[in-house]
């Protein structure tokens, strides 16, 4: 029992210090903890609180099932680290990286072929030039030249006006 | 006042929460399911006291853990794991409420705890009185949480059912404590108003 002139703490300062004491104003604090009845009030009011949840733990079932956890392990930092942005970027710089290779070696190797295959090239294009200027004196074939008499130089332009006179008028 | 004892043991266990929590983040599948073992009872009450079925609660803790297992490396601050995995846990009672709301809206009728057989909410055969004290309480609880708004319910349950401390509550809500502190102040006011619950603990206790 308080013995001295304070006021004791009504419900709602009750159910203010269940909450939280510190809440409380100074003088209520200080005679919370000097009155035996406000604090046997208090402390009764948790306790009721407190059974409520002891029984309910009680009251409630217990669960049958364990819990089950996938099989794979559970991400590691480095799989954190390597999220899908930072795949995405590092696919995007390696693809990068490849096509600037590939350009280069290809590149390469058409300049390198191009220097040593020139000679063979030349000489290719050497024997189709003759060839061309041979069928541009001489468009027929051997077999026909000799019909046409293109092997006999010495048939004159007399040797044709005997053969085919012209016709005087 | 604490024990010097106390106080070691509980300084213990935390820095062993924490550890298990490290090598869980660093992709411990054993340290995982060592903290599974040791909040599996606590998530499944957790959502038995909000939904009211034992196998419904069984399937939400086992998606609570697989979300968990998947976001362990999300953990900035280990010592606050057990309020991170009540905040997934509450999460997923959200998500299973509003499904379940959405799925009644196309049934006649609804599932409560009232269609559920009376033995679903234990797993041993109780005595007639127990059995039948077990009943009243849950009814009881449900008619006091009836009267809360749901901000009240929920501050209620996690402070008293899932003794969870103020701070925890206001991480695991998103909200600053001042709010819960007023929350809960009101709950506290309307449970005292109801005299039904509070004769029925005595009852139950003695």
């Amino acid at each position: 029992m308080n013995l001295d002139n304070e006021q004791h703490l009504d419900e709602q300062q009750l159910i203010q210090a269940v909450v939280d004491e510190n809440d409380l104003p100074r003088a209520m604090q200080t005679h919370l903890v000097s009155c035996h009845q406000c604090r046997s009030s208090k402390e009764s009011f948790e306790q009721e609180l407190a059974h409520l949840g002891q029984i309910a733990e009680r009251y409630a079932p217990k669960s049958q099932k364990r819990i089950a956890l996938p099989v794979h392990e559970a991400r590691s930092f480095r799989w954190t680290f390597l999220n899908w942005r930072n795949a995405i970027g590092a696919a995007v710089t390696v693809a990068a990286v490849l096509l600037v290779f590939w350009g280069t070696t290809s590149v390469r190797n058409r300049t390198e072929f191009g220097t040593a295959g020139a000679p063979s090239e030349l000489m290719e294009a050497k024997r189709l030039m003759t060839e061309v200027n041979m069928l541009i004196e001489n468009a027929l074939p051997p077999l026909y030249l000799e019909i046409t008499a293109e092997y006999k130089p010495d048939y004159d332009k007399e040797f044709y006006q005997f053969l085919i006179p012209q016709i005087e008028t | 006042m604490a024990s010097t004892d106390e106080i070691n043991t509980t300084s213990d266990t935390s820095t062993q929460l924490v550890l298990l929590v490290n090598q869980a983040k660093d992709g411990s599948r054993s340290a995982f399911a060592q903290l599974a073992d040791q909040f599996q009872a606590d998530v499944f009450r957790m959502v038995y006291y909000r939904i009211r079925s034992r196998v419904d609660a069984e399937d939400i803790a086992q998606d609570v853990f697989l979300k968990a297992y998947q976001k362990i490396s999300s953990v900035k601050d280990a010592s606050r794991f057990r309020g991170w995995l009540f905040s997934i846990t509450l999460n997923r009672i959200r998500d299973f409420q509003r499904k379940k709301r959405f799925r009644s809206l196309f049934k006649a009728e609804d599932e409560n705890i009232e269609s559920q057989p009376p033995d679903e909410a234990g797993t041993d055969q109780p005595e007639a009185l127990d059995h039948v004290l077990r009943k009243d309480f849950w009814r009881q609880i449900r008619l006091i949480l009836n009267k809360l708004s749901k901000m009240e319910r929920e501050v209620f349950l996690l402070r008293f059912f899932d003794h969870l401390n103020i701070n925890e509550i206001a991480g695991a809500l998103k909200k600053n404590e001042s709010t819960i502190k007023t929350h809960l102040y009101r709950a506290l006011a309307k449970f005292k108003k109801e005299p039904g619950i509070r004769q029925l603990l005595k009852e139950i206790i003695q």
